[in-house]
């Protein structure tokens, strides 16, 4: 479209790849542990974030889960991880701030030019800012900590909130689940814990970024959520990086207890440089008459694997997944959902949107799940891919697996290019190609635009435009 | 035709793992290929077929033995090759070859090692067959290994279609590894009907492939009825430039019955066109897995594919997975796939009860008119005979557990 939709500061030299976000600044870890991974660097970790022993004792078990754990022999490539070559750790503020005039000027710099700040005094209720392997912002509107809300890093929590750690951490994703999952249990840092006590509506959504500043660099942030009995909270994350010449590892876990009644929003706009493998396990559990929704924006990265997952646990839950990917040059987008129907009355929806060119490759990968003896039991899964040039590519590979009779499932998958006839209805209304391929893939990806909060539907078009550019004609 | 479709053999194959997602659902033990041994063949009484007006030919093995044999000789004298595949020319032969090179693990190759019987159907160019052949394949011998081989060629232009049955009394358990291979020519159109009908102690592995060429248009229709554990693959390889593949299969599952059937349909050249059709039921503690891959090629633009797989679950406990899948690295194409899995509609049955149908026999009307559709599109022979296998399997009483 027209180039007003664009920023001024999008100069040539930061165009690179249509990547605006590559920048980055000199590295000054206060603390940094040494490269690779071992018991020692795990001890180190959990020394300096001045843990109890139960939660060291449970970072050196998950250790030994990530040594014992084949790597995934499914999805898409990753022989190109070199587990040695990491940092696992490294801390570039000695505290958290609450005030971003107490975040070092360089950090905050960053930030700014994320534009973070900013969209926090405008729509944001919270933020959360990630450097690195720890948090050095967070900050919350003053009458929900005055209701009882919680928004902080795990580190945080842990020490001074351990009975609900204790009760939920590691529950809805057990160290087991997968070698990426131990990793991030044995060496995870940062991240956000959010607690909505019983009955408390947060109207405007809490945010956190992510953002990694640090060559070859592994983040592991640990998220868990929970949402009290009656509660609501719309949770917005966002990840960029520099780009480096050297691949970097995203491997976070997010963990979401929906307890009976609570309603859970996450949104994901995932914009990592091209030199990131993105490597991610999320979960949800929903109890009675509970409500989880994904929006999962994937945009970035060299490789996401990523399967936002809800097991519908108690009566009447309801899961719903949106997700589009893009999948430009040398990009691997591998998601998918997986859905657990475990209770009476539960009903899923996820419509999935994929769109690639230049060689990009995405992938649909989901599964859904009707246990057996279960009554009344509802799913509903659309996946759409747009290939936008002849060496594009995509793939769809949906499980699903019913053991009850009480169910209706659905299933559809499309694959196509622009439709001609909508091209040449568009341009007979002198509209130029390009525009008119932008419209098209605008109304392809509507659906999903629409779920996201204004700033992030505009965020997002833009991305989709910019990685358009010099796809037609 | 392509040649550059044939993949290169392998050096040393392996028996699938559990990693190999195609055998991630199923037993690859159930099968006991390694220690099920080819049983002696039955007694060589090859006999005149009366003739059947409703065949152009049929072909009568029993355990391994040729028992029957009749061919209208009109066809015989313009050129048609209907018999043993020991009867099978030079070009049936070198096809026989390029499909066994075709195999990736032990599993398949395993067929073309034990290879023990099978029929031969070779049509001439520009030649039309009015009415389908027939192959009919029994085996009676118990705890052994049948290994069949039925073999296809249609020259240029030529149009035929062929029945193939497989069936065994009850209470032989024993394993059958069979295949079907079809080379169909530029043009020729042709219908194969798949027929399987085994006991349900038997354990039933196929491995079958088709290679169409330019323009051919092939029909394939396949009732999935017998076996205990039946594992099939049929492989069609779109080579020629406006090829189109229509598939239509029914599949039950009662008692204890495990059945996982994968289609594979790979698009290699311009123009072509699939369409696939699969509805299943399941009930007692049967489990019934489809899996239904498109691929698409990077050198089949205009490719338009569709497959819908359908499942019928009748009671709790009988289980339904659906695998369809889509393997698209090429943009000018029309793909798509629906896979729906439930009970009957309710809606439905309202309407019927309000009429004056019990529930139960509403429900089993509705689920009988679900396969109605695939079973107008059977040979003529042998509607008559799937209709009543369908109310059959329906309405049966349940299939207790531990009793085949």
């Amino acid at each position: 479209m027209s180039n007003e939709t664009i920023p001024d500061n999008l100069t040539a030299d930061n165009f690179a790849d249509g990547y605006k976000y590559g920048f980055s600044t000199p590295e000054k870890s206060l603390v940094k542990s040494a490269k690779g991974l071992s018991e020692e660097v795990v001890r180190q970790i959990s020394a300096a974030k001045n843990e109890p022993s139960w939660m060291l004792a449970y970072r050196l078990k998950a250790l030994e889960t990530f040594y014992k754990m084949p790597m995934p022999v499914w999805g898409a490539d990753l022989s190109g991880i070199d587990f040695d070559e990491i940092y696992y750790y490294a801390k570039a503020s000695s505290e958290s701030a609450t005030s971003w005039d107490d975040v070092p000027e360089d950090i905050r710099n960053t930030y700014d030019r994320l534009g973070i700040p900013e969209a926090e005094k405008k729509f944001l209720a919270g933020v959360g800012a990630q450097y690195d392997s720890e948090m050095v912002y967070h900050n919350l509107q003053k009458n929900l900590t005055d209701q009882g809300v919680i928004f902080s890093s795990p580190e945080d929590a842990v020490l001074n909130h351990p009975d609900i750690i204790r009760q939920y951490f590691g529950t809805v994703i057990p160290h087991t689940d997968n070698k990426f999952a131990a990793l991030n249990t044995a060496v995870w840092s940062g991240g956000s814990f959010i607690y909505i006590p019983k009955g408390v509506h947060v109207d405007i959504p809490l945010q956190a970024y992510f953002r990694v500043n640090t060559k070859s660099f592994g983040q592991f942030e640990r998220t868990l959520i929970v949402v009290d009995e009656g509660a609501f909270v719309h949770y917005i994350e966002g990840c960029t990086a520099p780009v480096f010449t050297k691949d970097s590892l995203h491997t976070a876990v997010v963990e979401i207890v929906a307890l009976p009644g609570a309603r859970v929003r996450y949104s994901t706009i995932q914009n990592w440089s091209n030199n990131m493998y993105n490597l991610v396990t999320k979960r949800a559990f929903a109890y009675e008459n509970a409500t989880v929704e994904w929006v999962d924006g994937n945009i970035g990265s060299k490789v996401t694997m990523k399967y936002p997952a809800i097991f519908l646990m108690g009566k009447g839950a309801h899961g719903e997944v949106m997700s589009i990917a893009f999948a430009n040059k040398g990009q691997e987008q591998d998601t998918g959902t997986k859905i657990m129907h475990f209770a009476d009355d539960t009903s899923s929806v996820v419509t999935a949107k994929s769109i690639s060119k230049s060689g990009g490759i995405s992938s649909y990968r989901g599964i859904i799940k009707a246990a057996a003896g279960l009554r009344n039991i509802r799913s509903k899964v659309e996946c759409d891919a747009l290939l936008l040039d002849a060496s594009a590519k995509t793939n769809t590979y949906p499980v699903m697996d019913i053991q009850s009779d009480d169910v209706s499932m659905e299933h559809e998958a499309s694959v196509s290019k622009i439709s001609e006839e909508q091209l040449l209805y568009l341009m007979s209304r002198g509209i130029g190609e390009a525009e008119a391929s932008m419209m098209i893939v605008n109304g392809f990806i509507d659906p999903l635009v629409k779920q996201l909060p204004m700033e992030y539907a505009v965020e997002l078009n833009r991305l989709i435009e910019l990685e358009m550019e010099g796809s037609v004609g | 035709m392509t040649k550059a479709a044939t993949p290169v053999l392998a050096p040393a194959l392996e028996w699938p793992g559990r990693t190999n997602e195609e055998w991630h659902r199923s037993r690859l033990d159930r099968f006991a290929l390694e220690t099920r041994k080819v049983a002696p063949l039955g007694k060589k009484t090859t006999q005149a077929l009366p003739s059947d007006p409703q065949w152009a030919g049929q072909l009568r093995f029993i355990d391994g033995a040729l028992a029957g044999a009749a061919l209208d000789p009109a066809l015989k004298a313009q050129g048609v090759v209907f018999g043993p595949l020991s009867d099978a020319p030079a070009s049936v032969k070198q096809f026989l070859a390029a499909t066994e090179a075709l195999c990736d693990t032990l599993a398949s190759s395993h067929h073309y090692q034990a290879l023990e019987f099978g029929a031969v159907l070779h049509i001439p160019a520009s030649l039309i067959v009015e009415k389908p052949f027939l192959v009919h394949i029994t085996e009676t011998r118990n705890g052994g290994l049948t290994v069949p081989h039925v073999s296809v060629q249609a020259d240029r232009l030529s149009q035929a279609a062929l029945v193939v049955r497989s069936d065994s009394p009850a209470h032989t358990p024993f394993t059958s590894h069979s295949a079907t291979t079809v080379e169909l020519a530029d043009g020729a159109i042709f219908r194969l009907c798949d027929l399987q009908d085994h006991n349900l102690e038997a354990a039933v592995l196929d491995h079958s492939f088709a290679r169409l060429g330019r323009d051919v248009q092939f029909f394939h229709w396949s009732a999935c009825l017998g076996g205990g554990t039946v594992k099939t693959r049929f492989e069609f390889s779109l080579e020629g430039e406006g090829a189109s593949l229509k598939t239509h299969g029914l599949y039950f599952g009662i008692g204890d019955q495990h059945k996982d059937l994968r289609i594979a349909t790979t698009h290699r050249a311009p123009n072509t066109t699939s369409y696939a059709l699969y509805k299943g039921a399941v009930r007692d503690r049967s489990r019934t897995i489809f899996q239904g891959l498109i691929e698409v090629s990077p050198q089949a633009p205009r490719t338009d594919a569709y497959l819908s797989n359908k499942n019928l679950i009748l009671n709790d406990g009988a289980r339904a997975d659906s695998l369809p899948q889509l393997k698209i690295d090429t943009n000018d194409v029309k793909c798509s796939h629906g896979s729906t899995t439930g009970k009957v509609n309710e809606d439905e049955v309202f309407y019927l009860t309000s009429r004056g149908f019990s529930r139960d026999e509403a429900r089993l009307l509705i689920a009988e008119g679900l396969f109605a559709e695939l079973i107008d599109e059977a040979p003529e022979p042998l509607r008559e005979e799937l209709s009543r296998r369908v109310e059959d399997s329906l309405r049966s009483p349940p299939v207790a557990s531990g009793s085949p």
